[in-house]
């Protein structure tokens, strides 16, 4: 197990043991903001996949509707019938914070007009082709939001997660390593020095005896 | 005085029944419908009555939607044809049946200023009516904004109408009060014409004409009602009140919410299967709307039936030639989307092989 290349001093334990100290504590922190970025995303991510599915079935529901309308019609009137509509819905978006992640709010205000195109010159297939991408429409912005939450809390999630796993796996074991390296060479120094100091006085006496025999 | 009756229209009668037999045969029909593909399709209708249309463009060019473009060609011919044939007094008519496409042409103008697109992109979608229109498009299209392509409709048919309507366009920034107006006001025009007709062309006028603006005004209701939710008093005003068998009464009945089966099978005994068709209201509008064409197509088809001198040969071959080619714009773009009979069939008026020249028999 790899450990920190410092000085196996009495500072340096103090050191290491509180920077040990602060990355279990991170740790906690991370970990607890992981569960609750994983509850909120899994949360969020089972709303955007039933409304993308319904979104998706609308859509191609839709493109049948205007593939219908192009084959009755002739494409050359569907899109100038399209033309007709020069406005859209606006959206407005802003934020607020989920664990530090910025998740957007998105209002949509307006949209195409009730009726774009006179009925003269089209015909029912068209009404059902623009009905029905108008449904998809109104429910774009409401997934928009709904998607751009899962990409970012999924983006926070994985960052998190690194964190942790660097935490729980690299710099924890490091310190742990460290701080355990750090004592036991102390402690050897501290056995060495008293063998030293042992043998200091054994060799002190052995001269006050010899000097007391003369 | 009018020239009506059999000397108004002996050679009427021969030259449009000349024309009328080259329409497409229920057999070339069941040929174009089994084509593989969109240029087999293309390479069976250059032996059509199509083909020099067709043929004035390379094989490399003919996209759908300029083959569209191409055959429309013919009608404007037939249309001009029957125009210039008919006695005086039945011109007014004609000419202003054909105002239609004049009246679409104008509508794609002002969608053209709206969104910006040059002359260029405006040209390929008018409907091909040649030196017979009175619009100015270049001009209207180079323009660059409504009010001042309107301005340039001075001493046209459409000024008057156009200029009124500029007010709720001014309001509300939407093309749909100009083109609803344009609408009524080709319609309105359309039925005081055929009021100016007497005897024979009269009661034929009024079956043809009348049933387009049934069709038409009983569509406008329910589909104002189905599917853009107006008010009761919005689709009264966006509808007409005249018609040959669907009356002010009915159109005010669906736009109250009266049950729209009812009140179609009240009108057309004849249609089955409306009741199922409208279950499903949203499902089974444009297969109404079918019906609904047919019909008109068997009363233009019944004009051939009878006493032949009158007004109803020219004014029917118009509206069938206009259905051939609807019928032909379905067909290429299911082959060239490569769909199976079964999905584009049931959208054929004339060409789904249904006994379609019984009336001439």
């Amino acid at each position: 197990m790899a450990r920190i290349n410092v000085p196996p001093t009495r500072s340096n334990l103090l050191r290491m043991k509180q920077e040990l100290q602060f990355a279990r504590e991170g740790y906690d922190i991370l970990d607890r903001k992981r569960e609750v970025l994983t509850t909120e995303l899994m949360r969020v991510a089972r709303d955007a996949e039933a409304l993308q599915r319904k979104v998706w079935d609308l859509l191609a529901a839709a493109y049948q509707a205007l593939e219908k309308a192009q084959m009755t019609m002739g494409r050359e009137r569907v899109e100038w019938a399209a033309l007709a509509v020069n406005k859209t819905i606006e959206v407005e978006v802003t934020y607020h914070g989920v664990m530090g992640v910025p998740i957007p709010t998105i209002q949509a205000h307006g949209g195409p007009p009730e009726m774009p195109y006179s009925l003269g010159d089209t015909t029912t297939t068209l009404d059902e082709a623009s009905a029905a991408f108008r449904e998809v429409l109104n429910r774009v912005p409401e997934l928009a939001e709904l998607m751009v939450s899962v990409w970012r809390l999924a983006g926070e999630l994985r960052k998190t997660q690194r964190r942790v796993n660097a935490l729980q796996y690299i710099f924890i074991p490091e310190y742990e390593e460290t701080v355990s390296f750090i004592e036991s060479s102390l402690d050897e120094r501290e056995r060495e020095e008293t063998f030293r100091l042992k043998w200091l006085k054994n060799k002190l006496e052995k001269q006050g005896q010899s000097a007391e025999g003369r | 005085m009018f020239r009506s009756g059999v000397a108004g229209y002996a050679a009427v009668h021969a030259r449009v029944r000349a024309m009328y037999s080259t329409m497409l045969t229920p057999e070339m029909w069941a040929r174009l419908r089994e084509a593989e593909d969109f240029p087999i399709l293309i390479t069976m209708l250059k032996e059509t009555v199509y083909g020099p249309y067709l043929s004035q463009v390379e094989d490399k060019d003919l996209s759908p939607r300029r083959a569209v473009y191409q055959i429309k060609g013919r009608l404007t011919d037939a249309c001009m044809a029957a125009i210039s044939m008919v006695p005086e007094h039945a011109r007014p008519l004609l000419s202003q049946l054909y105002r239609r496409f004049e009246v679409d042409n104008l509508k794609a103008i002002l969608r053209g200023i709206v969104t910006g697109s040059s002359w260029d992109q405006v040209r390929y979608v008018l409907f091909p009516l040649g030196s017979s229109t009175v619009l100015p498009a270049q001009a209207m299209v180079e323009a660059g904004n409504v009010e001042a392509a309107v301005e340039q409709l001075q001493g046209t048919p459409y000024y008057a109408t156009l200029s009124h309507a500029m007010r709720r366009y001014t309001a509300e920034q939407s093309l749909f009060p100009l083109e609803v107006a344009l609408d009524l006001d080709y319609w309105r025009t359309l039925w005081s014409r055929v009021g100016r007709l007497q005897g024979q062309d009269h009661q034929q006028a009024v079956r043809i004409v009348g049933s387009l603006i049934d069709t038409n005004n009983l569509m406008w209701a329910i589909r104002y009602r189905v599917y853009h939710h107006l008010s009761e008093e919005e689709i009264i005003n966006y509808t007409l009140p005249f018609g040959h068998r669907v009356r002010d009464a009915d159109i005010r009945a669906i736009a109250a919410g009266a049950d729209i089966a009812q009140v179609v099978t009240g009108l057309y005994p004849e249609l089955t299967g409306v009741d199922e068709l409208l279950q499903e209201p949203r499902r089974g509008l444009s297969q109404l709307e079918l019906q609904l064409r047919r019909y008109v197509a068997e009363q233009c088809r019944a004009a051939f039936l009878g006493y032949p001198f009158h007004v109803g040969i020219p004014l029917a071959y118009i509206v069938l030639s206009e259905m051939e080619i609807d019928d032909l714009t379905v067909l290429i773009e299911a082959k060239s989307l490569q769909r199976l009979p079964e999905e584009f069939v049931p959208y054929l008026v004339l060409g789904g092989g249904m006994p379609e020249r019984q009336a001439t028999d």
